[in-house]
């Protein structure tokens, strides 16, 4: 009697607990319908986007009711220029309710996240799994003596550069890079400049040496590690690993990150030659036809270790198969490329804005129509003719 | 982008006080089970108390000690003046016990970085922590059986043990061999099956069945027996160890564990020698082995500062959690790390080795990381 009064709770809370995630979804949605308005009068510069206000309001309501996304693409990806039949071939945002939903229980488990979270994680299973990273040279907090040990570190193994990350931290926010210049230690955070002496660090931080990139590119921007993009998917039932696309990111300002939040801007990758597309965009949906920076043609230019860059990256998605769905930060050096850093909800709408939609690949939209991945009608019907 | 801001806010202001109120739902559904506990939950026989008096006990320990009263009866209380009760930290269990060391030291997104046997040798691998061999995952749709058929005819292992991936106390945990060309599968209650009448229905991990010290084996032959060593890191990040305790099976079963009728026995830290005698679940005191008719007081465990070293090793290397029950094994070779325990029952650790707060440096680092949830535990020692 006491026992199965102890089994029924149990089965009531977990059936509290399916509740839950059941009506997660829903709620988010209310709270992104609640936002709708903002997004329409704030989030669409009426001076790049001129179709008049009608016609946005009516793409809003078809990407909410019929595409049952959040219209937080539709400036990005400057959807207003497409037709409404090509819209379907866009994922959209990975934070869009249903579609986090259904990533979540299908290929991307909230409690593996952490393989991809947190980077000193990310770090021991690269190192388990023989897989090329960056090196790090330390792993300092607050109670570390940080100051003197950053200061070793920088003389020791004479790193003109190093980077500090935090361990938890997700669009470049809060990494510093820390350098010499006449005989004292700087630390540079986005743009302020201060003394070593007045680094305070309050988590976790990973240090590593800045990163000698590729010649080639750093032609194109040497400013700050031009990485690749590349986000992957695990296909549980054929056993192997599927390359949505890639991108390259790329720094302007003499920024020391490449990250779009930064001010970089990206590029689609042909995931066939390697070579650039002429999807050039930043943040702000303006096109690029050459690097702001340096002057240099973005269409065609070639992706050095292009086949052995792929061939990381799905290795990488391959071995840790328990993080289904994985946006892979790759730096190419002269001997390679190397892994940077892994991220578990990878910026599908940053993604698609450079690379294209993902699902003009049959393959992909074959993927996520197995998996039960696609949540409006529109997609599933795509190619059905 | 200031709405946005406030949202997120807002967002995790909501967020932060339902993980607030969550330990507290679940002391108030404890409080419901109150009655199952007084029931249910004590040994009436051994108790000399009166129902009335264990019902003041557990108004005490429940409003005061901030405790379920389930170690009651398992720490015989009854035996001991109510100020000796705050030395126990109770089970980790314990709603507000386990709110206060998930957010301080095991961190929810960490856990699987252990709660994962695969994961966890990912993990050992990288961080050089001794372990048994990994030979990987296997499902129930991989063709396991011609995996575990190959190991065995291919790898110089005496055999395999075949986890739950996520399982825990031994569960379903069973032990192949090859036998006459054959492979044997044994399970915890010592059923034989052969390799075709072996299923699994959940993702599991192989290791090697290790080969254990003759000394171990001496005392016990048929189970890995391990040690459980507890360790935390201080804030200084410096190893404190809590306790040590070496678990045995019995009656020819394969596995130590104590929830599969296993005997525990307390190890003196600094000596490694063991202390005091066996103790299984249910209380029932053993002096001696009951296969091998070992005396268990003052026998000196083989390794014994290796172990030690390794424990504390781990620790320091594996700060992802800051709170481990490391179940380490003693092969002929050395200590290795079987697996790490993110929640290590306190409830059994202190029945076998004591109050975890009779050793003051225990007390001292709990308080430091605010780990003590009562007054009485609180003003200990001070």
């Amino acid at each position: 009697m006491s026992s199965n009064a102890i089994t029924r709770f149990r089965k009531l809370s977990e059936n509290l607990e399916r509740l839950r995630i059941a009506l997660t979804p829903w709620f988010r949605v209310i709270i992104r319908l609640l936002a709708l308005p903002y997004w329409y009068l704030f989030k669409v510069d009426r001076s790049i986007c001129r179709i008049g206000n009608w016609q946005i309001f009516k793409d809003f309501v078809y990407i909410v009711c019929v595409l049952r996304s959040f219209p937080g693409t539709y400036y990005p990806t400057r959807l207003w220029e497409m037709d409404r039949s090509e819209w379907a071939f866009y994922y959209g945002s990975i934070l869009d309710p249903f579609q986090r939903a259904a990533l979540l229980r299908e290929v991307s488990q909230y409690e593996y996240h952490v393989l991809a979270k947190d980077k000193e994680v990310t770090l021991r299973v690269c190192e388990a799994f023989d897989l090329p990273h960056v090196t790090t040279l330390a792993i300092l907090d607050q109670v570390d003596n940080y100051k003197a040990e950053l200061l070793k570190l920088l003389k020791l193994n004479n790193h003109h550069k190093l980077l500090i990350k935090p361990a938890l931290g997700s669009c470049g926010e809060n990494i510093k890079l820390i350098f010499l210049k006449e005989n004292q230690v700087w630390v540079r955070e986005s743009e302020e400049v201060y003394p070593l002496e007045e680094l305070i660090i309050n988590q976790r931080y990973l240090v590593q040496p800045f990163l000698e990139q590729h010649d080639d590119l750093n032609t194109l921007f040497p400013h700050a590690v031009n990485t690749i993009r590349a986000i992957t998917i695990f296909d549980k039932k054929r056993n192997r690993s599927l390359l949505l696309g890639a991108k390259l990111r790329t720094g302007t300002r003499k920024t020391y990150t490449d990250n779009m939040h930064r001010g970089g801007i990206s590029i689609g990758i042909d995931p066939t030659t390697g070579r650039l597309t002429n999807r050039a965009m930043d943040y702000e949906a303006r096109f690029y036809v050459d690097h702001p920076y340096s002057g240099i043609p973005l269409l065609g230019f070639q992706i050095p270790y292009w086949n052995e860059s792929v061939n990381l990256i799905l290795e990488t998605q391959t071995k840790i198969k328990k993080l289904g769905f994985i946006g892979h930060d790759i730096a190419i050096t002269a001997q390679g490329p190397c892994i940077i850093e892994l991220n578990h909800q990878p910026c599908m709408m940053g993604f698609e804005q450079a690379y294209g939609p993902i699902f003009k690949n049959k393959a992909s939209w074959e993927f996520f129509r197995d998996h039960d991945l696609l949540i409006n009608q529109p997609s599933r019907n795509l190619y059905q003719s | 982008m200031n709405l946005i801001k406030r949202y997120y806010r807002f967002r995790s202001f909501v967020l932060e006080t339902i993980g607030r109120c969550r330990p507290l739902v679940r002391q108030f559904i404890r409080f419901l089970a109150l009655p199952y506990c007084y029931f249910r939950m004590v040994d009436w026989k051994t108790c000399p108390k009166t129902r009335i008096q264990v019902a003041g006990d557990f108004a005490y320990l429940f409003f005061v000690l901030k405790h379920f009263p389930a170690n009651y009866s398992m720490h015989r209380l009854w035996e001991l003046e109510r100020n000796q009760w705050a030395y126990y930290f109770g089970s980790i269990y314990d709603p507000l016990q386990r709110y206060a060391v998930d957010r301080e030291l095991l961190p929810k997104d960490n856990q699987i970085l252990t709660n994962d046997k695969g994961l966890w040798h990912i993990m050992a691998k990288s961080l050089e922590i001794p372990t048994p061999r990994f030979f990987g995952e296997i499902g129930p749709d991989d063709g396991f059986r011609d995996r575990i058929h190959s190991l065995l005819a291919a790898e110089d292992v005496p055999g395999l043990f075949i986890k739950l991936q996520r399982g825990a106390g031994g569960r379903n945990a069973v032990l192949a061999r090859m036998i006459e060309g054959e492979v044997v599968i044994t399970d915890a209650i010592d059923n034989v099956r052969t390799l075709s009448e072996f299923t699994i229905s959940k993702t599991c991990v192989i290791e090697e069945a290790i080969t254990q010290h003759s000394e171990i084996s001496a005392i016990y032959p048929y189970s890995v027996n391990s040690i459980r060593f507890i360790t935390i890191l201080t804030q200084s990040k410096t190893v404190h160890e809590i306790g040590a305790m070496i678990r045995f099976g019995v009656e020819g079963s394969h596995v130590d564990n104590r929830s599969r009728g296993g005997i525990a026995v307390r190890i003196d830290l600094e000596s490694g020698v063991l202390s005091g005698n066996g103790l299984s679940t249910l209380g029932i005191d053993f002096e001696f082995h009951p296969d091998s008719g070992t005396r268990f007081d003052e026998t000196q465990l083989p390794c014994w500062q290796q172990i030690r070293e390794i424990a504390k090793e781990t620790q320091s290397k594996f700060t992802f959690q800051k709170l481990l029950g490391q179940d380490i094994a003693i092969t002929p070779d050395g200590p290795v790390i079987m697996e790490l325990n993110s929640h290590p029952d306190t409830l059994g650790f202190e029945q076998v080795c004591g109050p975890l707060f009779q050793n003051r440096n225990t007390w001292e680092v709990f308080k430091e990381w605010d780990l003590l949830i009562s007054r009485p535990v609180r003003q200990l020692y001070s």
